[in-house]
């Protein structure tokens, strides 16, 4: 299960003008929180540090530009943004060497497909 | 097949020869099957062309005053509006029991060469299940080849079974009509699977160059479906290989499916994959089930009245047209298909195949509709004529 | 199987694979596909085998299928700079509004490609690799230096004798200047012209302006029939350029393109560089991306009713991805590609012999910025200019595969990246992807026709393939008489 239980976890405290998240390095690795945050960068002024043994706090402020539609949406935003960052990373973990096989398969056909497919997935 | 028979005489073994009606046109060395009664009062040949030996055999008609000349074998009492089908330039295999077996009807462009009864797959549709092969098919063919009309055979396929199983002897029988015949186009139907090896792929191709067209059955845009229908596990991925190799020797090749439940529900995805992964088709065909076979065997797990998948028929060919890959729909009466799907239908129904059923006789688009399978068990309730 | 996915307007997951297929899955089913909850002989499941985003069989082939595919996408990588726009002058007889060319007074003869210049521009041009070769000339107005133009058709033409290559000539014009002569040596050398018709005369008068001050609409009119009736109806193909007045008059602008009997329209929206950005005129022109974004996809909308209704015209930014979602083939599109079509499938020639990836690179070192320069052809190789550092940079941070934001994005297959515009607008190369107008507008309608495909209507779909394959509506549909 990739999705379910996941926002349960993370600690959200709303402040003015913005919120902070507490989140599990268990749960999300560096490069999902980076990205999540990333992507809110046109409306969110961001900051990402450690918080307790094992967890990340991440504190969002509304930028002033932020047009008054987005805002309320902004908290909710970026924990689906979060999520789907997690996941993009879990399956690139399960398949992108499959992706980068297809390119290479693609100008520069091995000798044994069979073989290196099968090293990779564990069936061929 | 086109079978006739008769009382045999002085017939020792089975033979092939080609029909004359003319005893002015008996040339080519080849052997000469006289089929008396025209003119009808012919009693007996001019001349003595058995002298030069190409006089095989006569088929006299019943009631014919004919004499054949002595020691020739024949066939006597052959009914008379059978052998009104007969015309100069076919080929008949003539058999010690009687029977005249029509192996080619000059002029048809139905004309084909079995192969082989064998098969590496077993659809749960087929017309006509594969079986074993009588010792002397393969010579039988390269002698028929041999009996053609170069100038006049312009179209010929090759057919099985499954041709490919013959391996090296079908690629000798391709150069064999690409030798004699060599204006005349050849279609292979084979399903591809064996030319997944590329080498006997660019044999084939090489052989057959530039009058060859392969046509290879796909049956679904995935393997468990496909797979299903063709009774071969494996044979999605094999056919895809054969037909990827064909595309990169510049093989022209087209696709054909036949429409029963198991192939109908994804008809669009079935287009959708042709064209991401196969565009280069000349053709996609889709045909209606002969009911015949294992068809006919299947019948209960297969059928759906072509009047019910109109729908789904229009919605896969329109996604294909739009492509520009060219499509056709065989098999299919005018009055099961809507108006927009005529232009893409053909008469496909092979001539001695096809048939009229009495609706037909008041339908204003006769001339223009194949007809339906006279060979077939079972038809839709929905034909009527159209005003 | 690998892909990419994201969260639509619809509320449901896009997922796109490696080759640009797609499918749009509600929320549910794709937290199933994701927690491999689908049953393998369920309708979904088989939809999502056949576009290959997953396989519970064989693995190896469906791998060879993909790179197979993937392949073909990308063939254009092979045509190595086709495109070739020449400046032959920077001297106009117009003073438009947003032109970012920068223009010069037609007596200024110092800002005019010299004939030596052009025949070292024409040497370049036939060393590029590609097979085929479209040269654009370009101004200011190419025909205040139509000697010029003359030198480098002659000149192409003869190095092509042994070159073998096929050679397209379009030159860039706003029409005020033709006169028969003009006209008759282009038909004579199979050259095309492109203009620019803003639409109608409030319209295109409000910016396209005469160094004098009057508008230019009815000289425009009266020598576009004049050009038609020797170049031909389909000899001059024009574009439009949409400032914020005419976002509200988009349907008016594709009935006069209609009524005129053009082919096509491309609705574009303004390039922010160059004069564009005057103080004067600057509200016309730096207006908010969604604007414009909205106003194309209801004109869009009306020229697919307006095709259905009987009068065949082609969106031809539509077009273009269209082809790159639908079709398994490459489309290429100097504006949206990846890596950069910048300098890989197009260059520009300046008056004085440098050579840039683009025009908006040209323009910034117009500007004082000398950061896209490649080289000058009457000093440096043709390999010195191609494979210059600064072309290779340009092609390091244009692949979206590696571009923050892009990485994942599912729209990767039909989009590109522009470096040169991240660059002039963004301050840096890679550019910020949340706050670029590029990307949403590139986001926002490629989703738009995504949806309108989703949504099946024969009748878009028939327009819409009328236009990647260039047929008739009748021929889309098949339509003929019986044919026994």
């Amino acid at each position: 299960m990739l999705c379910k239980g996941r926002l349960m976890d993370a600690k959200v405290k709303r402040k003015p003008g913005g919120f902070e998240v507490i989140l599990s390095k268990a749960l999300y690795e560096k490069e999902a929180v980076f990205a999540a945050t990333y992507a809110l960068s046109g409306l969110c002024r961001n900051r990402v540090e450690p918080a307790q043994a094992g967890y990340v706090k991440v504190t969002l402020e509304l930028l002033d530009s932020c047009p008054d539609a987005d805002r309320a949406r902004v908290e909710n935003k970026f924990m689906n943004e979060l999520i789907d960052q997690q996941l993009r990373l879990d399956l690139e973990k399960r398949y992108g060497a499959i992706r980068r096989l297809i390119v290479q398969q693609a100008f520069a056909p091995l000798d044994n497909l069979k073989a290196a497919v099968k090293k990779i997935v564990g069936r061929d | 097949m086109l079978e006739l028979s008769g009382t045999p005489s002085a017939i020792t073994r089975p033979f092939m020869g080609v029909i004359s009606t003319k005893t002015s046109a008996w040339f080519n060395g080849k052997p000469v099957i006289f089929l008396a009664g025209s003119p009808d009062n012919l009693r007996r040949l001019p001349f003595r062309p058995w002298g030069r030996k190409n006089l095989a055999a006569c088929i006299v008609p019943a009631a014919s005053k004919f004499t054949p000349p002595p020691k020739i074998p024949c066939i006597f009492d052959v009914p008379r509006d059978y052998c009104a089908d007969l015309r100069d330039g076919d080929v008949v295999l003539i058999a010690p029991d009687g029977r005249i077996m029509v192996v080619y009807k000059a002029g048809s462009p139905y004309n084909s060469i079995l192969a082989t009864n064998r098969c590496n797959s077993l659809c749960v549709m087929c017309p006509q299940p594969p079986d074993r092969d009588p010792d002397d098919l393969y010579e039988n063919n390269l002698q028929l080849i041999s009996l053609l009309d170069p100038k006049t055979t312009e179209e010929l396929g090759i057919t099985g079974g499954e041709p490919t199983l013959l391996g090296e002897d079908l690629i000798t029988l391709v150069q064999t009509c690409r030798q004699k015949l060599p204006n005349t186009v050849l279609t292979l139907l084979t399903n591809g699977r064996r030319l997944k090896d590329l080498e006997f792929a660019r044999a084939l191709v090489k052989a057959g160059s530039p009058n060859l067209l392969i046509e290879t059955p796909l049956f679904a845009d995935n393997d468990t479906e496909h797979d299903a229908v063709m009774g071969a596990k494996g044979s999605f991925y094999e056919t895809l290989q054969g037909l990827h190799n064909l595309a990169l020797l510049g093989q022209p090749v087209g696709l054909r499916t036949i429409l029963h439940a198991m192939t109908i529900k994804r008809l669009t995805q079935y287009a959708a994959f042709i064209y991401q992964n196969l565009p280069f088709v000349f053709q996609v065909a889709f045909m209606g089930m002969e009911t015949r076979g294992l068809a006919s065997k299947n019948l209960a797990q297969l059928w759906v009245d072509p009047f019910d998948y109109q729908d789904q028929l229009a919605h896969a060919v329109r996604y294909l047209a739009r492509r520009m890959v060219p499509v056709s729909i065989y098999n299919h009466q005018l009055c099961l298909l809507p108006r927009e799907l005529w232009p893409f239908a053909r008469k496909s129904i092979t001539d001695w195949k096809q048939a009229y059923p009495p609706a037909c006789d008041t339908c204003s688009q006769r001339e223009c509709c194949g007809g339906i399978f006279g060979t077939g068990e079972k038809h839709s309730a929905f034909l009527r004529p159209i005003s | 199987m690998p892909f990419r996915f994201s969260p639509v307007a619809s509320n449901r997951m896009l997922v796109v694979n490696e080759v640009g297929e797609f499918i749009f899955l509600d929320r549910q089913t794709f937290e199933r596909l994701v927690s491999y909850d689908l049953a393998p002989n369920t309708g979904i499941f088989l939809d999502l085998k056949g576009k290959h985003f997953v396989t519970d069989t064989a693995v190896t082939p469906v791998i060879d299928l993909l790179a197979t595919k993937y392949r073909t996408k990308r063939e254009f990588l092979k045509s190595f700079t086709g495109l070739h726009m020449v400046v032959v002058t920077l001297r106009c007889n117009q003073r438009c509004n947003y032109c970012h060319a920068s223009s010069q007074p037609t007596d200024q003869q110092r800002w005019d490609m010299t004939p030596e210049t052009a025949v070292n521009v024409v040497h370049k041009i036939m060393e590029s690799p590609s097979e085929v070769i479209k040269i654009e000339f370009q101004g200011g107005e190419p025909l205040l230096n139509f000697e010029v133009v003359k030198t480098v058709v002659r000149e192409a033409k003869r190095l092509n004798r042994k070159k073998n290559k096929h050679l397209d000539f379009v030159i860039c014009t706003n029409l005020t200047l033709v006169d028969a002569p003009t006209l008759e040596y282009c038909k004579k050398e199979g050259i095309t012209l492109s203009t620019s018709l803003d639409g109608p005369k409030e319209i295109h008068d409000r910016h396209r302006l005469m160094r004098t001050g009057e508008g230019s609409y009815d000289r425009f009119m009266q020598n576009l029939h004049f050009s038609r009736s020797i170049l031909g109806h389909d000899g001059v193909n024009p574009l439009m350029t949409a400032s914020q007045e005419s976002l509200s008059h988009f349907n008016e602008i594709v009935d006069q393109y209609a009524a005129l009997g053009f082919q096509g329209i491309f609705l574009r929206h303004v390039n922010p560089y160059g004069y564009a950005q005057n103080d004067a005129t600057i509200q016309s022109f730096v207006y908010p991306m969604e604007d414009f974004v909205e106003a194309y996809k209801k004109a869009l909308l009306y020229i697919i009713e307006l095709n259905l209704a009987g009068t065949p015209l082609v969106e031809g930014y539509a077009c273009i991805l269209l082809s790159r979602i639908l079709t398994p083939f490459c489309t290429g599109f100097v504006d949206l590609q990846s890596p950069t079509g910048a300098g890989i499938n197009g260059v520009i020639y300046d008056f004085n012999g440098e050579v840039y990836p683009c025009d908006e690179a040209r323009m910034l070192a117009k500007m004082g910025d000398r950061r896209f320069y490649l080289g000058n052809v009457n000093r440096d190789s043709y390999l010195d200019i191609f494979t210059s550092p600064v072309l290779q940079e340009l092609i390091e941070v244009s692949c979206v595969e590696t571009l923050p934001g892009c990485h994942s994005c599912p729209l990767q297959p039909y989009c590109g990246a522009d470096p040169v515009r991240n660059y002039a607008i963004q301050g840096d190369l890679v550019g910020h992807r949340p706050t670029s107008d590029f990307c949403m507008k590139h986001k926002a309608i490629i989703e738009f026709l995504l949806e309108l495909i989703d949504q099946d209507d024969p009748g878009v779909m028939d327009v819409f393939w009328s236009w990647i394959t260039n047929r008739t509506l009748a021929e889309v549909r098949g339509e003929a008489p019986c044919s026994n």
